[in-house]
C-alpha cells in the first residue's frame, strides 16, 4: 500500500518523519508547481474553488509517481470540502487511475482517527509505546519548522540582502527534515536558530505589521497565495499569520483553549458582528481582524479562494470591522489566473496607502 | 394601527411565502412585499454587496434596499438548516449580518436562527413562537398562527408538487379555499422537459431570464425540481455513495436523477448560478450521472448578473433543436 496526502503547508515534514518511524509507505506528490495546478484545472470542474484545483493536480502527480491509496479528509459542511472526495473519485475513475480511496470523515470527530491509527499500528506490528513516541516526534518537528517560519517572518523586513532570510530559511528546513530523533532535533533547532540570528540585519527600520488570515489553504500554502508572505517581507513588512497545520489540528482537538491568539478566542471577538458560528474560517477571519486591531496592527489582508462561499460572507462583514476599528483590510480573492504582477502591485499599493497612513499619524 | 412588516422578494421567499405570510397576518401585522425583481433593484444591490457574492443574494440586497424605508420591521430569518442531515447555503447563515453590516441605516431585523443541526437547535415551531411573541403575548394565538401558516404551506408546497406553476400555487394556496387542488396534470402527450434548479432560480424569471416561458414557448411542458417531494428526492439521493448536505443541493441532484430516469422527459436542463460553491459541485455531480444513466440530453446553464439573453437563446435553441431531432428519429425508428 502506498499512501498519498495532498501537499498542506509542510505537513510532508510530519509525514515523513511518521512513516520512516512506523510506516506505511507514503508517496509524497512532487512539490506543487505550475503543472499541478495546469493539470488540476484541466480535469477540474470550471467553477470548483482554487484548493480543489490544487489538490486534484497534487493527486494527479502522485498516481504518476505510483501512488495507489489516496487519503483525504472530508467533512459534513457547510464548506465545500465535504463534496471533493465525492467528486474527485469521479473525476480520477473517469480518467482511467485505479486507487483506493480513504476518507478521513469529520474532522471534529477525533476518535475515528485514532481508531483508524490503531488499526494500523496493529497491522503492521508496531508497539504502542513506539507509535506514540513517533506521533510526538514529528508533531514536535513540525513544531519547530512552523517556529523556524515564524523567525523568518520577523527577520525578513530587517534583512540588508533582500532575500537572504527566505535563503537561510530553506538550509535550515533542510536540516530538520533530515533529524531523526529528539536530541539531533534539539540540536538542529538551536543550530538553526543562530543561523538565522546571524543574517545581517538593519535595525534602524521600522517595518510596518500586518496579519494575514482567510480560508485554511490558502493562508497555510505559500504555492496558493503566490508566496504572499515573502513578498510582504521584502516590502518591509512584518507578517503575523493566523493559521498553521499545527494550530488548525490544534484547534480541531481543542488544545488551543489556553494559547493567546488562538481560534477559539477569534470566533468569540467576532460574535458581535457574527452571532453565529458559519463554520470554516469565516468567523474566525473576522475575529482576528478584531483581535489585531486591537493589538494596534497596521492592517489585514484577507485570502480567500474565488467564490469560496463562507469567506465572501466574512468579506461583507469585514469592511464594517474596518471601518469601526481604523484598520485598512486588502482582499485577495484568488482564482487559478491571477499573476504574479497584480498581487505585488496590489500589495505594492496597500503598503504605501499604510506608510502614509502611519506618516500621516505620526505628523 | 398595525405594524408593517417588510419581506423581500428573494431567495427564501420563493420556498416559504405562504407560511411567512399567513403567520405574520394571523397576528394582525401588515406585510410589505417588495416589487418583483427589476434591473435597477439588482444594480443597487451589487451596488452595496462585494461582487464575490452570488446574483440571487445581490438581488436580495436590491429589494432590502427598496424596503428598508417603508417598514418597520425587515423579516430576513437566518435559515440555517431544515433537516438533520443538510445545511443551507452559507450565505443564508450569515445572510441577516451581511444584510445588518452593509446596509444602514435599517429597521431592526428578525433575525431568529431555525437550525435542525448540532446541539445548538432551533426548531421552526420555536422560531415562530420568538417571532410571534414580538406581535402578541397570547401565546395560543401565535401557535393556532402557526397551524394556519403550515396548512397553507403545506397546501403550497401539495400544489406545486402536482405541477402548478409558483404563482398559481401561491395564490391558490393563499386564497384561503382549502378544498382540493387541481389534480396532478396528466401528460397530454407533450414532450417534456426537467427544470433543475433552486427555488429562487426556478420561479423568478427575471433571476432566470424566463427561460420557462421560453421553453414553453416551443410546445415542451415543463417539469421542475419543486414539483418532486421529499420522498421522492431522498429515494434518488441514497443511490448516490455520499449524500448531498446541502439541502438545495440534494433537491436539484435528485430531481436530475429523478428525471434522468423518466422516459417521459426529454431533456434536462441545470440552472446553477455563477460563483456558487455548491452549485459547482452540484452540476458536475448532476452531470456525472445523468451520463451514466442513459442518453437523457443535458443543458448547464450559468446565470449571472448580465442583462443580454442572447447567450442564452442561442444554446437553448440549439438545445431544443437537438431534442426534436431526437423526438423525430425515435418516431421514425418506431414506424
Amino acid at each position: 500500500m502506498k499512501i498519498t496526502v495532498p501537499h498542506c503547508g509542510q505537513m510532508d515534514i510530519f509525514i515523513n518523519a511518521l512513516c520512516r518511524k512506523i510506516g506505511p509507505d507514503f508517496v509524497i506528490p512532487p512539490k506543487t508547481s505550475p503543472r499541478t495546478l495546469d493539470l488540476g484545472i484541466k480535469y477540474s470542474p470550471e467553477s470548483t474553488c482554487l484548493p480543489f484545483k490544487f489538490i486534484l493536480g497534487n493527486f494527479i502527480e502522485a498516481l504518476e509517481k505510483g501512488a495507489d491509496t489516496i487519503c483525504m479528509i472530508s467533512d459534513h459542511g457547510p464548506c465545500r470540502v465535504g463534496m471533493y472526495d465525492i467528486v474527485m473519485q469521479n473525476i480520477l475513475r473517469e480518467m482511467g487511475y485505479q486507487f483506493n480511496w480513504i476518507t478521513m470523515d469529520d474532522t471534529r470527530i477525533l476518535r475515528s482517527y485514532l481508531l483508524k491509527f490503531d488499526r494500523e499500528r496493529r497491522k503492521r506490528k508496531v508497539s504502542l509505546v513506539e507509535a506514540i513516541r513517533a506521533l510526538l516526534f514529528s508533531w514536535k518537528k513540525m513544531n519547530v519548522c512552523e517556529e523556524m517560519e515564524r523567525w523568518t517572518h520577523k527577520m525578513r523586513p530587517y534583512e540588508v540582502d533582500r532575500g537572504e532570510t527566505t535563503r537561510v530559511s530553506l538550509e535550515c528546513l533542510r536540516l530538520i527534515d533530515g533529524v531523526t530523533d529528539l536530541k539531533e532535533l534539539k540540536i538542529a533547532r538551536e543550530d538553526a536558530l543562530s543561523r538565522l540570528a546571524n543574517i545581517e540585519q538593519d535595525r534602524t527600520r521600522q517595518p510596518l505589521k500586518m496579519v494575514i488570515t482567510g480560508e485554511g489553504y490558502m493562508v497555510i500554502n505559500p504555492h496558493a497565495n503566490q508566496d504572499i508572505e515573502r513578498r510582504l517581507g521584502e516590502m518591509g513588512v512584518e507578517v503575523t499569520r493566523t493559521m498553521w497545520f499545527t494550530s488548525q489540528i490544534a484547534h480541531a482537538m481543542r488544545l488551543d483553549l489556553l494559547k493567546k491568539r488562538s481560534k477559539s478566542k477569534a470566533i468569540r471577538a467576532s460574535k458581535r458582528y457574527l452571532p453565529h458560528n458559519i463554520g470554516g474560517e469565516c468567523n474566525a477571519s473576522i475575529g482576528y481582524a478584531i483581535l489585531y486591531a486591537r493589538e494596534a496592527y497596521d492592517g489585514l489582508i484577507q485570502l480567500l479562494p474565488f467564490g469560496c462561499m463562507l469567506e465572501s460572507v466574512a468579506k461583507n462583514i469585514l469592511r464594517i470591522v474596518s471601518k469601526d476599528y481604523d484598520m485598512p483590510i486588502l482582499t485577495f480573492s484568488l482564482a487559478e489566473n491571477l499573476s504574479e504582477t497584480t498581487i505585488t502591485t496590489r500589495l505594492s499599493a496597500f503598503v504605501d496607502l499604510i506608510q502614509r497612513k502611519r506618516k500621516g499619524r505620526e505628523k | 394601527m398595525s405594524v408593517k412588516v417588510g419581506i423581500s422578494r428573494g431567495l427564501l421567499y420563493y420556498r416559504y411565502f405562504p407560511l411567512w405570510q399567513t403567520f405574520l397576518q394571523e397576528l394582525g401585522c401588515e406585510v410589505i412585499l417588495s416589487t418583483p425583481t427589476t434591473k435597477q433593484m439588482v444594480s443597487q444591490g451589487a451596488g452595496v454587496a462585494v461582487s464575490d457574492l452570488c446574483f440571487p443574494v445581490k438581488a436580495y440586497f436590491g429589494h432590502i434596499l427598496s424596503l428598508k424605508d417603508r417598514v418597520d420591521l425587515l423579516f430576513v430569518p437566518r435559515y440555517i438548516s431544515i433537516e438533520e442531515d443538510a445545511y443551507m447555503c452559507p450565505k443564508f447563515l450569515g445572510l441577516p449580518d451581511m444584510v445588518a453590516n452593509t446596509i444602514q441605516p435599517l429597521p431592526p431585523l428578525i433575525d431568529y436562527p431555525i437550525n435542525y443541526k448540532g446541539r445548538k437547535k432551533a426548531t421552526e415551531s420555536l422560531f415562530y413562537e420568538k417571532v410571534g411573541k414580538l406581535f402578541s403575548r397570547d401565546l395560543k394565538k401565535i401557535r393556532r398562527a402557526y397551524q394556519v401558516g403550515l396548512e397553507r404551506q403545506g397546501n403550497f408546497r401539495c400544489l406545486q408538487q402536482r405541477g402548478v406553476s409558483f404563482e398559481k400555487a401561491l395564490d391558490l394556496s393563499l386564497s384561503s379555499s382549502d378544498g382540493p387542488g387541481p389534480q396532478r396534470e396528466v401528460n397530454a402527450g407533450e414532450p417534456t422537459i426537467g427544470l433543475v434548479g433552486r427555488p429562487y432560480y426556478l420561479n423568478d424569471p427575471f433571476l432566470n431570464k424566463g427561460i420557462s416561458e421560453k421553453v414553453m414557448a416551443r410546445g415542451y411542458r415543463i417539469i421542475t425540481t419543486e414539483s418532486l417531494t421529499e420522498t421522492e428526492v431522498n429515494r434518488q439521493i441514497s443511490k448516490l455513495s455520499k449524500r448531498v448536505y446541502w439541502s438545495f443541493g440534494k433537491e436539484m441532484v435528485g430531481s436530475a436523477l429523478h428525471f434522468a430516469g423518466d422516459p417521459e422527459v426529454k431533456g434536462i436542463i441545470n440552472l446553477a448560478s455563477f460563483g456558487c460553491g455548491q452549485d459547482s459541485f452540484n452540476s458536475e455531480i448532476v452531470s456525472y450521472h445523468v451520463k451514466r444513466m442513459g442518453n437523457t440530453p443535458l443543458l448547464s446553464l450559468i446565470f449571472d448578473e448580465h442583462w443580454s439573453d442572447g447567450g442564452l437563446v442561442t444554446r437553448l435553441e440549439a438545445f431544443l433543436d437537438v431534442i426534436d431531432r431526437q423526438g423525430k428519429l425515435n418516431r421514425k425508428g418506431k414506424g
